[in-house]
């Protein structure tokens, strides 16, 4: 669905992606990596909303590197970027209705309100009165409203409570059987594992390592030397 | 939600209460009163609400906006039969009225495509370069459009065999045209085009990651803006009977600015309030205070509402709001213990 090949993306001097290359198919792929690592700007050199020094995006069998954010996002790939960014002056609603393609779509506003049921009862709140689960979901919905084919979520887990990252988890288990592309970028190893089924780690703007999600979270030494931390210890 | 309902419905019968008023007030008030300020209030509080709707909505603090009302006013002005100097057109009211305001969306489309890349001090100093510049386009401009004298007789067309210009007529006439540019905004803010706006106000770069064009929302905001703007500019120019440089000069541009930031940029309705606060000032002042510093009074007038208010009088209501309701409905210290009623720090990109 997706193929990143050999992108290079620089600031400056500064050479934050070396070179990465990843394939998502239909199965939820995860990048996991430490802080620093360069996760976020690939997501960022994806959607087109860094420049890309070179290499390749192919989606769908379209090139779509250098292209405008605009474009990307019509193309069928929708981001939940790291931090939620819900708009804070718009409501729940208002949020929903910015995006919604209307009621015939396979992500209508009202299939968002059944599968959230709590965004619902928070309808009328502006996006700086929900707590952080609340705009995760928002955010989400935001993404599921556009009728992707494929999601880009950078750091879904981000601050959120234990108990709401075992909903996370839960959540995109069921998006995974949507048939909707799932990129997932995540430091939390457990969210990682449990949702995608290859992961990707990431290392100094380079992939590192790409092993089964299964084999990752039984591999406790594997994880230590790229990642500096374990399933146990989170 | 129940609470959203009943917030709606008192907000509709604040509406009606309202407009039943300002029917009502021509046949209480002089007509000094419902000509000279309340209808010169609403004509310009017009132009003031296209510059409320841009900033508010779009986060675009535009000094143009009286310039697109210039356009209007001096296309009915070089077009319709009566004015003088007399014109080669002669196009009735009902097809130059029409024209007017189609260019004067046009000629905002194009205020907005030259400056939809710049932001905040950049984008008000383009505007008010294009302001400058057409207020000396205009004066300059002798053959057509008769130079620092402008053009006078512009009467207007007749309503129903009565001209429009008849005081009472031209009240209900400015009144129905404040109230339906009003309610558009209004429309507009909630639909999915305003509700695009208010992201890209909010955060552009998200916007364009969820598949919007964000200049071309940006420009089509200007377009918008430039309809109601050439309204105002119709109006203005049959309330004056006539138009000249004076009244796209940058004063009248500034004029419209205080309009609208005294009158609070929070709200629509701030600009018509802003304009009525107005022009009672810069018509009684000169009476209150010596006739060669009435301006200052003017000055100290508006710097008192801002320092008051920095978010003008519709703001000043709003506070007030809260604190009457914080008063009825939430017990000492709920705001406190209620996350969600606690302001969060909004998040940027």
């Amino acid at each position: 669905m997706l193929s990143v090949r050999d992108l290079r993306v620089s600031f400056g001097h500064a050479e934050i992606l070396q070179g990465v290359s990843l394939d998502v198919g239909d199965e939820p792929f995860a990048v996991a990596g430490r802080n620093g690592m360069g996760k976020t700007t690939l997501c960022y050199a994806i959607m087109g909303m860094v420049p890309v020094q070179s290499g390749g995006v192919v989606f769908d069998g379209a090139s779509i590197e250098g292209k405008s954010p605009t474009r990307v996002s019509r193309s069928g790939i929708a981001i939940v970027p790291q931090g939620r960014r819900v708009f804070p002056s718009l409501t729940v609603d208002e949020h929903l209705r910015l995006v919604s393609r209307g009621k015939n779509a396979a992500w209508s506003i009202e299939r968002v309100y059944d599968t959230f049921p709590r965004l619902a009862e928070r309808k009328g709140n502006g996006g700086s009165q929900l707590s952080g689960g609340e705009q995760q979901m928002l955010a989400i919905s935001r993404a599921l409203l556009l009728n992707p084919k494929l999601i880009i979520m950078d750091e879904p887990s981000e601050g959120l409570a234990p108990v709401l990252v075992d909903h996370l988890i839960e959540v995109l288990k069921k998006l995974a059987n949507e048939k909707i592309g799932l990129l997932l970028v995540e430091q939390n190893l457990r969210v990682a594992t449990s949702v995608a089924s290859n992961v990707a780690i990431m290392l100094s703007g380079r992939i590192a390592a790409t092993v089964p999600a299964s084999q990752l979270s039984a591999d406790e030494a594997l994880q230590r030397r790229y990642l500096g931390v374990s399933t146990g210890s989170h | 939600m129940s609470t959203g309902n009943a917030l709606r419905s008192s907000s509709a019968l604040v509406t009606v209460s309202v407009l039943a008023v300002l029917v009502a007030l021509p046949f209480v008030l002089t007509e000094f009163w419902t000509t000279n300020i309340l209808v010169r209030a609403m004509v310009y509080g017009i132009v003031a609400l296209s510059l409320t709707f841009l900033a508010y909505y779009g986060g675009l603090l535009s000094l143009a906006q009286m310039v697109v009302a210039g356009v209007a006013g001096y296309t009915i002005a070089v077009s319709v039969p009566g004015a003088i100097p007399e014109n080669s057109l002669q196009i009735p009211y009902s097809l130059a009225i029409p024209l007017a305001v189609v260019l004067a969306t046009v000629s905002g489309l194009l205020i907005g495509a030259i400056a939809v890349r710049t932001r905040e001090i950049y984008l008000l100093m383009i505007t008010l370069a294009i302001a400058v510049s057409f207020y000396f386009f205009v004066q300059a401009n002798v053959e057509y459009l008769n130079g620092y004298e402008g053009i006078r007789n512009v009467l207007g067309p007749d309503i129903f065999g009565v001209p429009l210009r008849t005081p009472y007529v031209f009240y209900f006439v400015a009144l129905a045209t404040s109230f339906a540019l009003y309610a558009l905004v209004l429309y507009v803010s909630g639909s999915q085009f305003g509700l695009v706006l208010q992201g890209i106000r909010d955060n552009p770069r998200r916007l364009s990651a969820l598949g919007y064009n964000v200049a071309h929302h940006r420009i089509a905001a200007f377009g918008v803006a430039g309809f109601i703007a050439g309204i105002g500019g119709v109006l203005i120019t049959i309330y004056n009977i006539g138009i000249s440089p004076g009244t796209v000069s940058t004063h009248s541009t500034i004029s419209i600015l205080i309009m609208s930031v005294i009158g609070g940029l929070g709200h629509p309705i701030g600009a018509f309030i802003g304009a009525v606060i107005f022009t009672i000032i810069d018509t009684f002042a000169a009476d209150l205070y010596d006739r060669d510093r009435f301006n200052t009074l003017i000055g100290v007038v508006f710097l008192a509402i801002v320092v008051a208010s920095p978010d003008g009088v519709t703001g000043l209501a709003k506070r007030a709001g809260d604190l009457l309701r914080g008063l009825r409905l939430i017990a000492p210290g709920a705001v406190a213990a209620d996350p969600t009623l606690q302001a969060n720090v909004p998040s940027k990109d």
